[in-house]
């Protein structure tokens, strides 16, 4: 009963240890970016997904899984979005 | 010794409440400090419950029968390794596992984004952190495993329920617990993102291997279940619309519907609601998949003893719910989508009848299992919903879907032209329509539904085998010389997602080309027969010769011996029969299965003696059947492949990472 008793306080001293450690450091903020970082890293993950998209639209023309008519029609629309991206993720950098 | 259990048990709840107070207060306060500690109490909670499952896995090895649980569910004759999956047979030891495997996948998610994702992370804590010390309150407080068994300690157990004595028992309910668990990782992201104000698609990208994973063990876990059932339960099917089976196959569902609609996400930056809803939705079911096992609410031969323990798991769902909905109403204006879906025929509008079809699908076997409890507690009477009603909803939902499945990854994004179809979809249609004329042929008009899915499997079959080709030979253009294998492994290595979904859904076809074998193209036979009688089915003669016993280290059995004759020729002698336990009340069936090249199982279960000398048994000829687990294979090997780690994604991942840090460098 007591080695289970002091095995069991040293669990508890172990655990309080380990989760008072980082209170012995100085105070920190997080990193957790700003406003202007999010919006530009969702605009970057739009911008990947677009250009990933033409790409795979040029693997599926290849394969010939579309006609030239739908792969025309597809690409000159993810192009444009692709432009709008681009030229927003231009003016945010001109801003900065 | 129950000292350690209980104590280490107290302290893992302490540090998960500590870890959700931590969590939050580091999100609300955006303090380093406080997301450190809240995340080290997870790790330090997790060690807490290693050292409480150390400490009754070693009561259970050596029969310690001062605990209760140890005393009801196990005995010195009981053999290993049913011993050690003694762990799990109880309720008390059961959720002793899902907590060990939540403190486990908590501790491993906040390591691995220890350096990364602050924004997340402090909320990631705090959700996860509640999870844990929701499932270690239970333990704690209304079924431990360290109970003690009283003042007089017993010398022998009650023994292991024997149906329970099963190698596939041995895994299949870890594998379940994995899957059920699991899904707590995407919906803890989900949320966090909200609550970070963070509604792009980077929750999603965060945690695909948590959301693959789970619907894998998930999945498994049910096929490891039917295999069991097949084996044991002696009625010669795998699957019996069982309300336990059914609770973890709705957020399966859900969670396969879930899988679908990220990709649209991902790819068009729609569904971002839908997305969020889905995954709060998965994680729900399976809390009360896990209350439909636990309470008594539905009987079953899987569920555990009624207890008082559902009402904490309706509080839990009620909990998890409402904060679900809160957090994603909150967001509502961040989760817009800039893109609308532009045609019906197009693959984001094929993705989305399939998310229908499956959730439609989830609640329709849901409402099979809520409406008994509830006719009864409404009108006095239950109503149960038996196997037609199930089997409807399944043809009705599941044909659509599987067509789905076919069109889905061949029609173009956007907005597909009709010659665009027609071009996509003519060997396709035509191997399906040459396919239902040579069943109808072939016999296997007896059941509609049954032709009708087995030619939409060759639909999908074909559709699937034709984009890997194309996408092949597309290779071989781009590099000539290359070598058909070489073309198709550098396809694949070049879109593993794609292709390893691919294969994921060639293991489905498979499973439902079993599935269709043995519920509409099965043979069964129940006879009564004297030593030297015979019988004929499906193309066999079986022959019982007489009555056998034997003896194992635990049990008895009384065995028929039968000689299988197929075109006269003797090709196999068999013993199906049933054991009596020697230290549990119940008997278990050991049934004969004879597997053969082309998927099919002569199958004959002992259904008891009669007279003394004869035998009743059930034969049954399930045609394509061991396609089923052929399927679980198939499935691991697409899993495999999508979840291999792509160089490309790596790389525009890291990419994007240096831009982001060079614009924000003053």
């Amino acid at each position: 009963m007591i080695p289970a008793a002091l095995l069991l306080i040293a669990l508890v001293g172990v655990a309080v240890i380990a989760i008072g450690a980082p209170f012995l450091r100085p105070s920190t903020a997080l990193d957790v970016g700003t406003e202007e970082e999010q919006a530009r890293r969702e605009l970057l993950e739009r911008r990947d997904a677009t250009l990933a998209a033409l790409q795979e639209l040029e693997q599926d023309r290849a394969a010939g899984r579309l006609t030239q008519a739908d792969f025309e029609q597809e690409r000159l629309a993810l192009r444009a979005e692709a432009v709008a991206l681009l030229r927003q993720l231009d003016e945010r950098e001109d801003a900065v | 010794m129950d000292l350690i259990g209980r104590g280490s048990l107290l302290l893992a709840f302490g540090l998960a409440v500590y870890a959700t107070a931590a969590g939050w207060m580091a999100g609300r306060r955006r303090d380093r400090r406080l997301l450190e500690s809240g995340r080290r109490a997870l790790l330090a909670a997790f060690a807490a419950v290693v050292v409480a499952s150390a400490v009754f896995m070693w009561a259970i090895q050596t029969h310690d029968y001062r605990f209760l649980v140890v005393w009801r569910s196990s005995s010195d004759t009981v053999p290993q390794p049913y011993l050690t999956s003694s762990f799990w047979t109880t309720q008390q030891g059961s959720l002793l596992l899902w907590l060990l495997v939540l403190t486990g996948l908590s501790a491993l998610v906040t390591w691995q984004n220890r350096r990364r994702n602050h924004d997340l992370m402090p909320w990631v804590v705090a959700i996860l952190g509640a999870a844990c010390a929701f499932f270690a309150f239970t333990i704690c407080f209304i079924a431990s495993p360290f109970e003690s068994v009283g003042a007089v300690v017993p010398t022998a157990g009650r023994g292991m329920v024997a149906s329970l004595q099963n190698p596939y028992n041995m895994i299949h309910p870890p594998m379940l617990y994995l899957g059920y668990v699991g899904f707590t990782v995407p919906f803890a992201f989900a949320m966090s993102a909200l609550l970070a104000g963070r509604a792009d698609e980077r929750w999603i990208q965060l945690t695909r291997r948590w959301t693959l994973v789970p619907w894998l063990a998930l999945g498994l876990g049910m096929l490891l279940g039917a295999k069991w059932a097949y084996e044991e339960i002696g009625w010669g099917g795998f699957w019996g619309w069982d309300p336990v089976e059914n609770a973890a196959l709705i957020p399966w569902l859900t969670g396969t519907a879930f899988l679908h609609s990220v990709i649209v996400q991902e790819k068009k930056g729609m569904l971002r609601v839908w997305n969020v809803s889905l995954v709060a939705l998965t994680y729900v079911l399976c809390i009360t998949g896990t209350f439909f096992t636990r309470s008594g609410f539905t009987s079953s031969i899987h569920t555990f003893a009624r207890s008082s323990i559902g009402w904490w798991f309706v509080a839990w769902i009620g909990i998890a719910a409402a904060f679900a909905i809160v957090v994603i109403s909150r967001n509502a204006h961040r989760l817009k989508s800039p893109h609308r879906i532009e045609s019906p025929v197009s693959r984001e509008a094929t993705f989305l009848f399939n998310n229908l079809l499956f959730v439609a699908l989830a609640f329709a076997v849901l409402w099979g299992i809520l409406f008994p409890p509830l006719s009864e507690a409404v009108g006095g009477h239950k109503i149960q919903t038996s196997t037609p009603y199930y089997n409807f909803f399944a043809v009705a939902i599941g044909l659509p879907l599987l067509m789905l499945m076919g069109i889905g990854p061949v029609i173009a994004w956007r907005r597909a032209s009709t010659r665009g179809v027609i071009q996509a979809f003519r060997w396709p249609f035509l191997s399906a329509a040459a396919g239902i004329g040579v069943l109808l042929l072939a016999g296997f008009g007896s059941s509609v539904p049954g032709a009708i899915a087995l030619s939409l499997c060759l639909f999908v079959t074909v559709s699937i085998l034709l984009e890997i080709a194309r996408g092949a030979a597309a290779r071989r253009r781009l590099a000539p010389g290359t070598s058909w294998p070489a073309a198709t492994t550098q396809l694949v290595a070049r879109n593993r997602r794609r292709y390893g979904g691919y294969v994921v859904h060639l293991a489905i076809v498979i499973g439902i080309v079993a599935i269709v074998g043995t519920s509409a193209y099965a043979t069964v036979r129940q006879p009564v027969l004297e030593p030297g009688q015979s019988f004929k089915i499906g193309g066999y003669t079986l022959t019982f010769v007489r009555l056998t016993t034997e003896r194992g280290p635990n049990w008895n059995s009384t065995n028929a011996l039968i000689e299988v004759r197929r075109g006269g020729k003797l090709i196999d002698t068999v013993r199906p029969g049933k054991r009596s336990y020697t230290d549990a009340p119940e008997s278990s069936q050991e049934v004969s299965i004879r597997p053969t090249w082309t998927g099919e199982d002569l199958y004959i279960a002992f259904n008891g003696a009669v007279r003394g000398t004869g035998v009743n048994l059930k034969v049954l000829v399930n045609p394509l059947v061991n396609l089923l687990w052929l399927a679980g294979l198939v499935l691991i090997a697409g899993f495999g492949i999508a979840i291999w780690p792509d160089a490309r994604v790596a790389a525009r991942v890291a990419r994007r990472t240096d831009e982001l840090a060079r614009t924000a460098a003053p």
